[in-house]
């Protein structure tokens, strides 16, 4: 067990993590995890390739409604607004808003734990992705995020608000130790 | 009959022949404004030199996929790599827009360095070769700028956005994008960027647009690259902008490049948003596109002094000013946004990408060698790496 | 066509304003109208 720590260790020291939570606050989540955005950036394709990386049982649905969530054990949301993504997925801002407010309901109704993630560094912070942040991780029982988009404290103060552990990590590859060791 | 009468004295006391005359000595300096200015603008007709590789197999041009741009300003080089054996075909494309310089420069550099192994690859570098013959109005944009390379001091031109209205001309009030009659501003009409799939009896542009889609048609090409650059306070900028069918291979591309320490962000290629390479290829051909932007100082509102300087060194001390606020979405600091650096990030991308479909497609690869990379280039800077 | 038919009227604007520079007795007028014609005449010969 103790050699599982120091691996665990030494594992997110390599990955340059910085960590805010010890491996025993972290909530465990379990595999399958459906993966959503919360703002369509395409930060999404980016995490399904981190749960492939990290052996994570996913399926990536950028615009996933409540009626997506069963069978899931997780529900994770990427946040980051993209003017692109919103047109990719043909939708407009309010009604994304709209849809990730009634995911995040119904996930919690279903009393599915959500898995918030911000690796879009500043490209995903301002004024457009900020309030797409601000729900997701006000909704996540955990929070991974890419330093670069936490300069300011956002995420950290959202999370010690209200009381939810928080990762974070150096670059976007730090993500993926994190997110295996959430769920062994 | 007053007025006659009137004149007919003027004439008689020398006053309308003096006016006649002034009307001639004006005429005359106005040629001679015209002869002067005209030299200015027709300096910006001359084509740039490029220096290809040994590795050329040959130098074909646009015309060959559209008959009609032939003897046109918007007829432009092809160049043409082929390995010793067979693989898939790259297709890369510098100077869509004219005065985003890092997208020509870096297909430049492409070109006049690469080694191929196996595979084929086409580089245009001037995709759009009527919008390098001028600048854009008002924008006080240098004509060109220069580099000092190991065969001497080379001059490269520094063009407007769009092709030049001499070669097409007038502009409708609103441009109706061929075949999904999406409505943009008139000027849109000479975007090579929004002329995709274009037509083969279209506009100057969309002809343009038709070659390229009939050279990614008929020459089967698998992967295609749109090199760019946008203002630093554009939200989409040090980013690879993919089609759906790119997604996969973009996001591991870009996870590769962060290995790397260079940050790329990944954007979905807007389905309802049309005329666009990484859509419209994506959608008339089989190739997987991309698109990728770097940020340059010289395209944005913040700039300050439009010089050959910025563009070659992009320090700017407003955004310095704007970095130093956090009001950037990118880490803007003294060191600026070198030419060097954004044709490093294209070329490192372009290699990251390659990489990433060589990974997926392990029995037909496209193996190129003699690429610099990011490191490289801003170690020992793009003038290093043209002939 | 469409072209061709505005280059055609960028060349009648264009020998209105010499006709117009002749019958003005102003020199500063004059001058304005060097102004308007430089631009068109550059047009005209599709230099820019």
């Amino acid at each position: 067990m103790q050699h599982r720590t120091v691996l665990v260790a030494f594992i997110l020291l390599l990955s340059g993590a910085m960590v805010q939570v010890s491996a025993q606050d972290r909530p465990k989540f379990h595999a399958p995890v459906l993966i959503t955005s919360a703002g369509q950036s395409a930060d999404v394709t980016l995490a399904g390739s981190l749960c492939k990386k990290a052996g994570i049982e996913a399926r990536v649905i950028a615009a996933a409604t409540a009626a997506d969530l069963k069978g899931f054990k997780t529900l994770m949301i990427v946040a980051g607004f993209s003017s692109k993504g919103l047109g990719a997925a043909g939708t407009s801002r309010e009604q994304e808003l709209e849809r990730v407010m009634k995911i995040i309901a119904a996930a919690q109704e279903a009393k599915l734990p959500i898995l918030t993630l911000h690796i879009g560094g500043k490209a995903r912070r301002g004024t457009q992705s900020d309030d797409f942040n601000r729900i997701a991780s006000e909704a996540g029982r955990y929070i991974l995020v890419v330093k670069q988009g936490n300069d300011d404290g956002f995420f950290t103060k959202i999370a010690g608000d209200r009381k939810t552990p928080i990762e974070v990590v150096e670059k976007i590859a730090g993500v993926v130790a994190p997110l295996s060791a959430a769920f062994k | 009959m007053k007025a006659g009468i009137s004149a007919k004295q003027h004439v008689k006391s020398g006053i309308v022949a003096m006016h006649h005359m002034r009307a001639v000595g004006f005429l005359v300096v106005a040629a001679a404004l015209c002869v002067a200015a005209s030299a200015d603008f027709l300096a910006m007709w001359s084509p740039d030199e490029f220096h290809p590789s040994p590795a050329l197999t040959r130098i074909d041009s646009l015309s060959r996929y559209c008959p009609s741009l032939r003897g046109t300003r918007a007829d432009t080089r092809i160049f043409v790599y082929e390995g010793a054996a067979s693989g898939p075909t790259l297709l890369v494309l510098g100077g869509t827009h004219p005065n985003e310089p890092a997208g020509f420069m870096a297909a430049t550099v492409l070109l006049e360095n690469i080694i191929i192994r196996t595979g084929r690859v086409f580089i245009i570098p001037q995709a759009c070769a009527s919008g390098f013959t001028c600048t854009d109005p008002l924008e006080g944009s240098p004509q060109t700028f220069s580099l000092q390379t190991q065969s001497g001091k080379r001059i490269f031109r520094f063009g407007g956005r769009a092709a030049n209205v001499v070669d097409q001309w007038p502009d409708p009030l609103v441009y109706l994008h061929y075949p999904s009659g999406q409505q943009l501003s008139g000027n849109e009409t000479r975007n090579l960027n929004r002329a995709y799939p274009g037509r083969q009896d279209g506009s100057l542009t969309e002809q343009t647009a038709f070659a390229i889609v009939s050279l990614i048609r008929e020459e089967h090409v698998d992967l295609a690259v749109d090199l760019h650059e946008a203002a630093p306070e554009i939200p989409i900028i040090n980013a690879i902008v993919t089609h759906e069918k790119g997604r996969e291979l973009a996001a591991n591309a870009v996870l590769n490049l962060e290995f790397e320490n260079l940050q790329f962000a990944l954007e979905l290629s807007p389905a309802n948003f049309h005329g666009l390479s990484h859509r419209e290829w994506g959608d008339w051909t089989p190739v997987i596109p991309f698109l990728m932007e770097t940020s340059n100082p010289i395209q944005g509102r913040l700039r300050g002094t439009t010089s050959e300087q910025l563009i070659v060194d992009g320090v700017d001390p407003w955004y310095l000013i704007a970095g130093r606020l956090g009001t950037m979405r990118i880490t803007y600091d003294e060191a600026g946004e070198s030419l060097s650096g954004r044709v490093g990030r294209h070329l490192q991308a372009l290699r990251a990408l390659v990489d990433v479909y060589n990974e997926e497609h392990p029995d037909s690869a496209l193996v190129l060698e003699g690429l610099p990379g990011y490191g490289e280039l801003t170690a020992r800077g793009v003038h290093q790496y043209l002939r | 066509m469409v072209h061709l038919v505005y280059i055609g009227i960028a060349a009648c604007c264009a020998g209105l304003v010499v006709v117009e520079m002749f019958s003005e007795k102003r020199w500063r007028e004059q001058l304005a109208l060097v102004l308007i014609l430089i631009p068109l005449v550059l047009r005209i010969l599709h230099i820019k």
